[in-house]
């Protein structure tokens, strides 16, 4: 790499960092761990494991399915037990803290909270810039080394907001380890779009982008960092990233570039005004400028439900990516900068341009309703499936898209399985079979056991099932439809709790095709925008100032595909 | 080039102060990267304009996306001035910037890889197929919070229209925030609303929308 490290490999995963790679037994699975003493997050999985017969040594490597997943089989020597083979892990890859020109908090504010609200994986991600490429990325980290510590529930990650050339926001992160800083330092030197004042909507900008995304490759497989991912934020907000640009990242290195947030932070800016940001949810208000992607709508610029417009259209932008059979996840995070009702103020004195921070949060008394994020874990989560508590599974789980997302809690736990004959993969899995193969989606959810952060039971009304057709790539690389996509079944769930087994028959396999669930509190419904045969009812427009996020709750899976065998 | 007329006004919709058919329609572009630098020499023009009488102006922006990194640009119409006031008063507002070009009739004046993208704004402007309308004859009426009928009887808008799609046929409460960027599609002006507080509708453009973080390095 450029900056003249020659560390070698730590190849045995034994690295010398400040970094825990804990092993040690989960405790939400350890019965000498009483229940008052786990979090919230840990008591939801230890009541999915209770109520599914799972917890305790009998049930060792077992699935919920009653059927051994390959990776569960493999592990006989954890004792661990794992939903569907996995622990489900809660997390939240965009984060500011005082590095960022408009962040306030310590990397501990953050990182405790989300402990207390119960994730169990973050990213830190101040936004790339002339200050946090000087100063910053070097200055946070040993914040960070020292929240690995104090927080050893919550494992945090050094990443960075890249300005992504000729684009929007993406959050770029490493594995911890000696080089982190350094990679992402040179990174943020060379790549970052507003540090290299390439943030212009032009092609020469969108090769910088791609290019920063091979650097990443490179230290990867130099071995500077263990992993490293990228995924694109509030991609629609803007307009400015064009299909094209999206498909161009995805398939210059797709190990790195995986995907975009389904959903965006901020998701308490369209709480009413005088108690809230009376502003558009996810702070979605902007319109088309000269650097947005000319053909999308004026409806692109919204949020739906508290999602992004690429991912809440049935048939829309996403369908179309993963319609030509390549992977490409969604997540959901807080993009927590200034938290809504928050009563700390940025320290007196600060002087960001030059300092490159601001000085640490001071106590008044008076809420910010003005604010419209929400601390990690408080509202949005991205449930990954991890083979174990680390650094590195959490990647793998997140490059594999054994993800599902959900606001304000609405879900305990959730198992998603695609079965054909013998064969059967989770979230984010391609199950190939023979023409003409049966192919079943199972379903097993845990309603919400406890009250969320609004101190309201989360209730599930509906789960829908998305279809779409395999069509292979795409032609014009800014297709952003697809045809023969839909929901194909709702089941209705109203006032069902603790675990809801459903199963719905796919047919025969045909030419191949994907499958994804999003279901909701039933509370804000409307006729999707590709019309009632697509989506008889979706998530509904965020109202502008008028959109309380705790009374319109979603969850949305990460795709499986099946497809025939050639 | 010959001189663009607007020919396709619609007598029975283009009520309030609206265009007579002769309006000549012209063209400035000083590079404005940002819409809100856009619309402030779209109100440096319009004042200017109005200075000399002329209170029908019409100004809108266009992407241009030709001769240099894509960028808005301004296209200007009013009957009550002469060819050659307007042209001045482009000029004058032009002479403030580093660049700029500016397209009256076929006297154009800038740098030649910036001419293409004025005509095809002009064009748009004149089909009233494309273009994001900043001033508009009518719009001094719809102050405050209108109904979306006086939306349509009182300027030149033609319709109004949800976001999400679907024509507003009711009078609604529309609380203007006396920002309203109508957009000319297929010869109508239309005014797109979204759903907000209260019932009410609220244009689809922010006046001032959250800016990007990015801009604050």
């Amino acid at each position: 790499m450029s900056h003249g490290h020659s560390h070698g490999p730590d190849s045995d995963g034994h690295t010398h960092d400040h970094t825990h790679e804990v092993d040690a037994l989960d405790p939400v699975l350890d019965l000498h761990v009483e229940d008052g003493a786990l979090t919230q997050a840990q008591l939801g999985r230890r009541a999915f494991l209770r109520t599914a017969g799972l917890l305790g040594a009998g049930a060792a490597g077992m699935s919920i399915l009653g059927t051994a997943s390959p990776a569960a089989a493999a592990d006989t020597s954890s004792s661990r037990s794992r939903i569907g083979g996995y622990q489900w892990l809660a997390g939240d890859h965009h984060i500011h803290t005082q590095y960022s020109p408009d962040g306030q908090y310590r990397v501990i504010d953050h990182v405790q909270h989300a402990n207390a609200f119960g994730l169990d994986w973050m990213v830190i991600t101040d936004h790339g810039s002339a200050q946090h490429a000087k100063i910053g990325v070097e200055k946070v980290n040993p914040d960070i080394v020292a929240a690995r510590d104090a927080v050893p529930g919550t494992l945090v990650f050094q990443g960075l907001e890249w300005n992504i050339p000729a684009a929007e926001h993406g959050t770029v992160f490493v594995h911890p380890g000696k080089n982190e800083v350094a990679v992402l330092k040179a990174f943020e030197n060379n790549y970052d779009g507003v540090v290299t004042s390439t943030t212009a909507s032009t092609s020469v900008n969108e090769a910088v982008a791609v290019s920063g995304l091979q650097y990443l490759a490179m230290a990867v497989a130099n071995r500077d960092v263990k992993d490293a991912l990228m995924f694109a934020n509030h991609p629609a907000r803007k307009g400015i990233d064009s299909p094209h640009e999206i498909r161009g990242w995805r398939d210059a290195e797709p190990t790195i570039a995986v995907g975009f947030e389904g959903a965006p932070g901020h998701q308490a800016a369209g709480l009413a005004a005088p108690f809230g940001p009376g502003s558009g949810r996810g702070f979605y208000d902007n319109s088309p400028t000269s650097a947005s992607f000319p053909g999308y709508p004026l409806a692109s610029y919204r949020t739906y439900g508290g999602f992004d417009w690429m991912t809440a259209t049935v048939g829309g932008l996403w369908d179309s990516l993963l319609a030509e059979g390549k992977p490409w996840w969604i997540t959901a995070n807080s993009d927590s900068h200034q938290i809504w009702g928050d009563t700390s103020v940025r320290g007196a004195g600060s002087d960001f341009p030059v300092n490159g921070f601001y000085n640490d949060p001071e106590h008044t008394t008076v809420p910010v309703f003005g604010n419209g994020d929400f601390w990690p874990g408080y509202y949005s989560r991205t449930h990954v499936g991890a083979e174990d508590f680390t650094y590195a599974a959490v990647m793998r789980g997140l490059r594999a898209g054994r993800v599902w997302v959900d606001h304000g809690r609405l879900l305990s736990g959730l198992d998603v399985r695609l079965r054909a004959g013998e064969q059967e993969v989770p979230l984010g899995g391609v199950l190939t079979a023979r023409r003409g193969t049966p192919v079943r989606l199972i379903i097993r959810i845990l309603t919400a056991q406890f009250p969320n952060w609004s101190q309201a039971l989360p209730k599930l009304a509906k789960v829908d099932v998305v279809r779409g057709k395999v069509t292979g790539p795409v032609s014009d690389r800014d297709t952003f439809t697809t045809p023969d996509t839909s929901v194909v079944t709702t089941f209705d769930v109203t006032g069902r709790t603790g675990v809801i087994e459903l199963s719905y028959d796919l047919g025969a396999l045909d030419d191949g095709f994907f499958v994804r669930l999003r279901g909701s509190d039933g509370n804000r419904l409307a006729v999707g925008l590709g019309g009632a045969s697509i989506d008889p009812a979706g998530p509904a427009i965020d109202i502008v100032g008028d959109a309380d996020p705790w009374k319109d709750l979603w969850f949305y899976t990460n795709p499986m595909w099946a497809l025939p065998r050639r | 080039m010959s001189l663009p007329t607007i020919s396709s006004i619609d007598q029975s919709t283009a009520t309030g102060a609206g265009l007579l058919p002769s309006a000549p329609v012209a063209g400035l572009d000083v590079l404005s990267h940002s819409l809100r630098d856009a619309d402030s020499v779209a109100h440096a023009v319009v004042h200017r304009l109005h200075d000399l009488g002329a209170l029908d102006a019409l100004v809108a922006t266009h992407v241009v996306a030709t001769g240099h990194e894509p960028h808005h640009v301004l296209t200007v119409s009013a009957t009550q001035v002469a060819m050659h006031e307007l042209q001045d008063v482009l000029h004058e507002v032009g002479a403030g910037f580093d660049v700029a070009s500016i397209l009256v009739g076929s006297d154009y004046a800038g740098p030649p890889e910036l001419r293409a993208g004025l005509e095809a704004a002009i064009t748009s402007h004149v089909d009233q197929t494309g273009g994001r309308v900043v001033v508009f004859p009518g719009d001094h009426l719809l102050v405050g919070t209108v109904d979306t009928h006086q939306v349509t009887s009182q300027s030149d808008v033609d319709r109004v229209v949800l976001v999400t799609g679907g024509e507003v046929a009711d009078a609604r409460p529309l609380v203007t925030r006396n920002f309203l960027r109508p957009l000319w599609h297929d010869g109508d002006l239309v005014l797109h609303v979204q759903e907000a507080i209260g019932g009410t509708l609220v244009p689809f453009e922010t006046p001032s929308p959250t800016p990007c973080c990015a801009d604050h390095a």
